[in-house]
C-alpha cells in the first residue's frame, strides 16, 4: 500500500513538473562534470589529432599539412633517441617499482606484531607525501657533480674513492642512470605506496593456504615463488603497466634535471621532445604529431597487456 | 624451529631498518641542511651540525612565500569543487538508472589511460587562445577542475555502490526529492570518502607541475612546485643553500602535516581500495 501510494506521488510529480522529473536529474547531476570534462580533456585529445596535421607556428596561418609531421618524425634522429632513452626508463622504472617494493611488502607481511607493522608502514609511506618536486630537487643536490655540495661524490672522497667521482647528470653517459636511480632504494615502490598495496594483497589471502604449505614443508622461496607472486600477480600487472605508461611520459625528471634532455640528447625523452618543440619552438603541429604518436604506443601497448592478461585469468 | 624463527626475524628488522634509514635519509639530509649556514654546509656535508640556523626559513619565506599560498588557495579551491562535483556525479552514476549511464562512465574511465603528451598541447591551445585563460588562477582552476575529477569519481563511485540501499529507497517512497535525499542522507554517509579522496585530490594539486609551467608566466601567480623550480634556476648559485633547503621543507609541510593528522583514514582507505585492485 505504502509503496503504490509513493509511487503515485512520484508519478504526479513527475508529470508536473518536467524539468526536474527524476528522469532528467541524473543528467544534472553529471553535467557540471562532464562540462569540464569535455572542455579540458575529450576536446583537447580530439583537437590534437587534428593540430598534428597542420604546420601552425602560433602565427595566423594554420594549413594542413596532413601526414608531413609524421614523416618529418619517422627520419627524426633526436625522436629515435628519445623513444631509446624513455625505453630504457621505462624498464629500470618497472624493475624499481615491482622488486623493492615487493620485498618490503614481504618483510613486512612477516612481522607478526601488528603495531611494528604499522609504524614501519607509516614511515616508508613518508616518501608519498613529499612533493614530486622537492624530491627531484633534493635528488640533484645528492647528486651535484661537485665534491663539495653533492653528498654521494662527497661520501666518494670521504671514502677514499675519490676517483669514481661522476658529475652524474652532466654527463652524457650517467644522465638516464641518474634519473633511474632517484628514489634509491625504491623500497616503497609505486607512487610511494606500491608496498602497502603488495602487502594488503598478500594479507588478503587465505590463511589456510599458507598453513597447508607450512605442512608440506616448503621452503620460505618456494612459497613466495609458487604461491605468493601468482596469487598477488593482479597487483603485480597493475604497477607494471602503470609504470611502463608512466615511464613513458616521462617529462619532468629530463626538464628539471638536465636541462631539457641534455647534455646533448642524452636523457631526451619524447613529451620532453613534445615540450621544447611546442614550447620553444613554437611548432605545435609537430609537437602534437609526437604526442599522438607518444599516445599510439602507450594504447598498442595496453591492449597487448589487456590480451596477453585475459590468457591467464581463463588458466587460473 | 624457534630459534630459527627468532633469528630470521632480527634479520627482517635489520633489512627493514637499513631500507628505512636509506629511503628517509633524503628528506633528514634536507632538513638537516635547511638549518645550516654555509660554512656549516660546506664543513658538514652529511651529520647534523649546531646551532640551528632558523633564519634560513625566514630569508625561505621571503623568496616562495608567495608560492606557498597560492599552492594552498589554489588546492584548497580545488579539492572543495573536486569534491561537490565529483559527488554529485559519483552518486548518479552509483544510485540512478538512467540512459547511457554505463557509457559515460566508460568515457570518464578512459580519460584516465588518455596520456597527458596527447593533450598537453591542445589543452595549452584551448585555454589560452579559445577561452583565453592563460596567466592567472582561473587558467589553473578550471583544467584542475576537470584533470581530478575522473578519479574522484570513481573512487567515490565504489564507495557509494556499496552503502546500503534501504535508506535511500525508503527515503524515496514517502515522495522525497532527490535533492533532499542527495543532502540529507547520502552526503552525511559520503562524509568519510571526502577525508581520502579529498587528501588525494590536495596532495594531486599541490605536486602538478607541467600545467602551471605551461600555462603560468607571472611569478605572482606560481604554484609551489613551479615555484620551487623557478627559484632554484634564480638563486642556484647566488644564496645560502640553507636557505634553499628551507625553500624545499616548507614546501613538503603542508602535506606532510595533512599525512601526519590524517594518516589513519588515507592509509585505510588505499589499502581498502588495493582490494578491489
Amino acid at each position: 500500500m505504502m509503496i503504490q501510494k509513493g509511487k503515485i506521488e512520484i508519478s504526479n510529480y513527475k508529470n508536473s513538473r518536467v524539468f526536474k522529473s527524476g528522469k532528467m536529474l541524473p543528467y544534472l547531476f553529471i553535467f557540471p562534470t562532464f562540462a569540464s570534462l569535455v572542455l579540458f580533456m575529450y576536446l583537447p585529445a580530439i583537437y590534437a589529432f587534428g593540430i598534428s596535421l597542420t604546420d601552425w607556428n602560433m602565427g595566423s596561418e594554420q594549413t594542413f599539412v596532413f601526414l608531413k609531421n609524421f614523416i618529418e618524425l619517422f627520419h627524426d634522429d633526436t625522436f629515435y633517441i628519445s623513444l631509446k632513452n624513455v625505453s630504457i626508463l621505462s624498464f629500470f622504472s618497472v624493475l624499481t617499482n615491482v622488486i623493492p617494493p615487493l620485498i618490503t611488502a614481504e618483510l613486512l607481511f612477516h612481522l607478526k606484531n601488528k603495531a611494528i607493522q604499522y609504524y614501519y608502514r607509516y614511515l616508508f609511506a613518508i616518501p608519498a607525501v613529499v612533493p614530486g618536486m622537492v624530491v627531484l630537487m633534493v635528488w640533484s643536490y645528492i647528486l651535484n657533480p661537485s665534491e663539495y655540495v653533492g653528498l654521494v661524490n662527497n661520501l666518494m672522497v670521504k671514502l677514499g674513492l675519490g676517483q669514481y667521482i661522476q658529475t652524474w647528470f652532466g654527463d652524457p653517459r650517467l644522465a638516464i642512470l641518474s634519473i633511474i636511480l632517484i628514489g634509491f632504494p625504491w623500497a616503497s615502490g609505486g607512487m610511494g605506496v606500491g608496498f602497502l598495496i603488495y602487502l594488503s594483497a598478500l594479507n588478503n589471502i587465505s590463511a589456510s593456504i599458507f598453513e597447508s604449505a607450512e605442512l608440506d614443508g616448503i621452503r620460505w622461496y618456494t612459497r613466495i615463488t609458487k604461491i605468493d607472486i601468482p596469487l598477488i600477480m593482479g597487483q603485480i600487472k597493475f604497477f607494471i603497466v602503470l609504470g611502463l605508461i608512466w615511464g613513458f611520459q616521462t617529462f619532468n625528471q629530463p626538464f628539471v634535471l638536465t636541462a631539457g634532455g641534455g647534455p646533448g640528447t642524452s636523457s631526451i625523452t619524447p613529451v620532453m621532445y613534445l615540450y621544447n618543440e611546442a614550447f620553444l619552438s613554437s611548432k605545435m603541429g609537430y609537437a602534437s604529431a609526437i604526442g599522438v604518436i607518444v599516445f599510439v604506443i602507450i594504447m598498442i601497448f595496453t591492449l597487448i597487456t589487456q590480451v596477453l592478461t585475459k590468457n591467464d585469468k581463463e588458466l587460473q | 624451529m624457534h630459534k630459527n624463527q627468532k633469528v630470521s626475524k632480527i634479520f627482517i628488522h635489520i633489512i627493514l631498518v637499513i631500507s628505512l634509514i636509506i629511503t628517509l635519509y633524503p628528506f633528514l639530509f634536507m632538513i638537516t641542511t635547511s638549518l645550516k649556514s654555509n660554512a656549516q654546509f660546506f664543513s658538514n656535508l652529511v651529520g647534523i651540525t649546531f646551532p640551528f640556523h632558523f633564519e634560513n626559513y625566514v630569508q625561505a619565506w621571503d623568496k616562495m612565500g608567495k608560492y606557498l599560498l597560492n599552492s594552498v588557495f589554489i588546492s584548497g579551491v580545488t579539492v572543495v569543487a573536486v569534491l561537490f562535483f565529483s559527488s554529485l556525479s559519483a552518486y548518479a552514476f552509483a544510485r540512478f538508472k538512467f540512459k547511457g549511464k554505463e557509457f559515460l562512465f566508460l568515457t570518464i574511465l578512459a580519460l584516465l589511460m588518455i596520456p597527458s603528451g596527447l593533450t598537453l598541447v591542445p589543452q595549452f591551445l584551448i585555454s589560452k587562445k579559445i577561452l583565453h585563460l592563460y596567466n592567472n588562477y582561473a587558467a589553473l582552476l578550471l583544467p584542475y577542475l576537470a584533470f581530478y575529477q575522473p578519479v574522484a569519481i570513481f573512487i567515490m563511485r565504489s564507495f557509494i555502490e556499496n552503502l546500503g540501499e534501504e535508506l535511500f529507497e525508503a527515503a524515496r517512497i514517502d515522495g522525497a526529492k532527490e535533492i533532499y535525499v542527495y543532502r540529507k542522507i547520502a552526503l552525511p554517509l559520503i562524509l568519510p570518502i571526502f577525508t581520502t579522496v579529498g587528501i588525494l585530490t590536495f596532495i594531486n594539486v599541490w605536486n602538478e607541475f607541467t600545467w602551471a609551467l605551461v600555462i603560468l608566466t607571472s611569478d605572482k601567480f606560481k604554484t609551489i612546485s613551479f615555484g620551487i623550480y623557478t627559484f632554484v634556476q634564480q638563486y642556484n648559485q647566488k644564496t645560502i643553500y640553507g636557505a634553499i633547503f628551507a625553500g624545499f621543507t616548507l614546501a613538503a609541510l603542508p602535506v606532510f602535516l595533512i599525512y601526519v593528522f590524517a594518516m589513519k583514514s588515507f592509509v585505510e582507505g588505499l589499502t581498502a581500495g588495493a582490494i578491489k585492485a
